[in-house]
């Protein structure tokens, strides 16, 4: 009997230290110039250590926290993935405090989608959509070997030259993206207003030559109003789209920007 | 003489019509004399001087003259020269010009044979407006008109502001008239996600006497149609019985449109308005469709009047341009000139503008 609960017990013991070994991640560490969490196991060890290095590097000389997180979530959804890690990067490193300046790399192996998220100051970097195709065309051709140590290393490298490139200036980006509507919006109002004031000027007083109420009489002898027929016609109205699909707002960090997923 | 003025029993000045006062007076005694003291002193005068047509017939004759030889003067129209009463200078008009100013002695001249027999107008509406309130009230105007060209709206380039009196035909009619018309009342609501449209036809009938007054028409070829339509409207009920005297200090144009011309324009308006004013009676329908309307004309009347006009016309890249007030109500008609320059680039600092706000705007949304 003591041997049956034993055994028992040394069973449950090994299911629970089987499912901590699932939850634990394979690789977690954590500074403040970067982080790397490798779930999906992507790394072998030296390359781990060689990425730390590379991380560590970037993010001293960046003063970026720069994070490197490989998952087999299976989040096939862009705006879900961005979701999904938005929240994780609040509870994982963020805490709430909005502590760093991060840029994050996420690898998600089970759906093969990727997103590059950047948080605090490290938007401003970014506002310039252009240079998430930087860091995504630099790794393209990693990605395309399944090389994802070469890819995560050509991450950190163009972070660095991003940053290096400083904070875009946003009236030449705003002009390069509005530009053309504001241009357009501008020569409409800009004829309107000489159209309108020109005809101002040649129509003065044209109107309200002859008042005929004031004018007229009328001695009516015959009145009549005689129902003819009437008929309703039914219109079915489309009631308007409710927006959104009405779950809450999201708590994180003032919200990342992502690259869009690649 | 066909040409006469109106001079002060004081002091013999010439006499002219004060809009403000609405009494004759004369600017070197400065004595004042109602309309009724005028046109009694002057009555004798006026019925010598209208028979007296020998100058008139000879003036007449040589512009009859000129325009068969086809001698024109600088605007198109056939001069005849006149002599003033004052000065004895030659005072030219057009044919059409029933009063002037002599240019040697700027004395008022009323040519009084132009205003007789069936040309005699019946009724004159008074200036009520003086020079310096109708050039005030415009450049009021002008002061509020960004784009006007530099310096246009000065004084000095409405000193030549003149105060004329234009003929006019007005016809007053009473008809018998009848409308049958559709009209449909239309009710809309809302029931969850329906709406409901009732329609409502009815066959409404109006029937009756209809009165329509004081429509009118230029009765002067020469001028600009829209400009002497548009200065109206005039209160004719401040009318007086026509007197040359009204004339003195002023010009006046002699009609040169009869009743027959511009009777189909009348008659047409008069049609309009007797089945507009029948559908005014048509109270609670949303929409009205004539199905069939006619109507009868049982008495009808028709008035040539001097109406009041201040004008003055300008000069801009060649063109001349006129432009009228309301010697009544102070009502203003024309086409200002635009500075173009001014315009274009007040269009395109505003377009910057726009561009500039779109651009910041869009910073926003990065």
């Amino acid at each position: 009997m003591i041997k049956k609960v034993s055994l028992s017990v040394s069973a449950l013991l090994v299911v629970l230290l089987l499912v901590c070994a699932a939850a634990i991640p394979a690789f977690a560490e954590s500074t403040d110039t970067y982080a790397i969490t490798d779930d999906a196991a992507v790394f072998s060890a030296d390359q781990t250590d060689k990425l730390i290095e590379e991380l560590d590097e970037a993010g001293k000389e960046t003063g970026w926290q720069i994070i490197v997180h490989t998952s087999n979530d299976g989040i096939s959804s862009d705006d879900d993935l961005e979701s999904h890690y938005n929240n994780y990067y609040d509870v994982q490193y963020n805490k709430g405090d909005f502590k760093y300046d991060a840029l994050m790399l996420i690898i998600d192996r089970k759906s093969n989608k990727r997103d590059i998220l950047c948080y605090g100051k490290v938007r401003d970097y970014f506002k310039d959509k252009s240079r998430y195709d930087i860091i995504k065309n630099a790794m393209r051709p990693y990605l395309t070997n399944d090389d994802m140590y070469g890819a995560t290393l050509q991450f950190i490298d163009k972070a660095e030259e991003i940053h290096d490139m400083g904070v875009p200036n946003t009236f030449l980006l705003s002009l390069k993206k509005y530009g053309l509507i504001g241009g357009i919006a501008a020569v409409i109002i800009g004829l309107i207003f000489f159209l309108v004031n020109k005809s101002r000027y040649k129509n003065m007083g044209k109107s309200g030559t002859y008042d005929l109420a004031s004018n007229s009489s009328v001695d009516l002898q015959e009145v009549e109003d005689t129902f003819v027929t009437q008929h309703t016609t039914v219109r079915t109205i489309q009631r308007e789209s409710s927006g959104s699909s009405g779950g809450g707002g999201s708590s994180h960090s003032g919200g990342g920007n992502s690259s869009g997923g690649f | 003489m066909a040409t006469m003025n109106y001079k002060c029993p004081n002091c013999d000045g010439p006499l002219t019509f004060n809009p403000d006062k609405q009494l004759f007076c004369c600017e070197f005694c400065l004595g004042e004399f109602s309309p009724a003291q005028v046109q009694q002193m002057s009555a004798e005068k006026e019925q010598r001087e209208t028979y007296d047509e020998r100058e008139v017939k000879h003036a007449e004759q040589v512009s009859q003259e000129a325009k068969a030889q086809g001698v024109e003067g600088d605007d198109g129209e056939y001069p005849v020269s006149y002599t003033c009463p004052s000065c004895g200078a030659e005072v030219v008009t057009t044919s059409t010009t029933a009063a002037t100013t002599c240019f040697y002695c700027y004395n008022p001249v009323v040519l009084g044979s132009r205003l007789s027999g069936e040309f005699n107008p019946d009724r004159v509406v008074p200036f009520e407006l003086s020079k310096e309130k109708a050039m005030d009230r415009f450049l009021a105007m002008c002061g509020k008109k960004w784009f006007l060209p530099k310096g246009f709206a000065g004084k000095q380039q409405f000193e030549k502001l003149n105060g004329v009196y234009f003929p006019y035909w007005f016809a007053d009619e009473q008809k018998t008239a009848h409308l049958a018309a559709t009209g449909k009342k239309i009710r809309t609501w809302r029931s969850g996600n329906k709406e409901y449209t009732e329609t409502r036809i009815f066959h409404v009938v109006r029937g009756g006497n209809v009165i329509i007054k004081n429509v009118f028409e230029r009765a002067l070829k020469n001028e600009s149609r829209e400009m002497l339509q548009s200065v109206h409207p005039y209160d004719l009920s401040k009318a007086q019985p026509f007197a040359m005297s009204y004339l003195s200090g002023f010009q006046a144009e002699k009609r040169d449109l009869d009743k027959k011309d511009v009777e189909p324009i009348i008659e047409q308006k008069m049609h309009e308005y007797a089945e507009q004013a029948l559908k005014n009676t048509m109270d609670g329908y949303d929409v009205i469709e004539t199905e069939s309307f006619n109507e009868r004309t049982d008495l009808s009347a028709y008035t040539y009047n001097l109406l009041p006009v201040w004008m003055v016309t300008y000069k801009f890249k060649d063109d001349i341009i006129p432009y009228a007030i309301n010697g009544q109500t102070g009502k203003a008609y024309g086409k200002l000139p635009v500075a173009m320059g001014k315009l274009a680039a007040f269009s395109a600092i505003l377009a910057l503008i726009v561009f500039v706000i779109v651009v910041l705007g869009g910073m926003l949304f990065l």
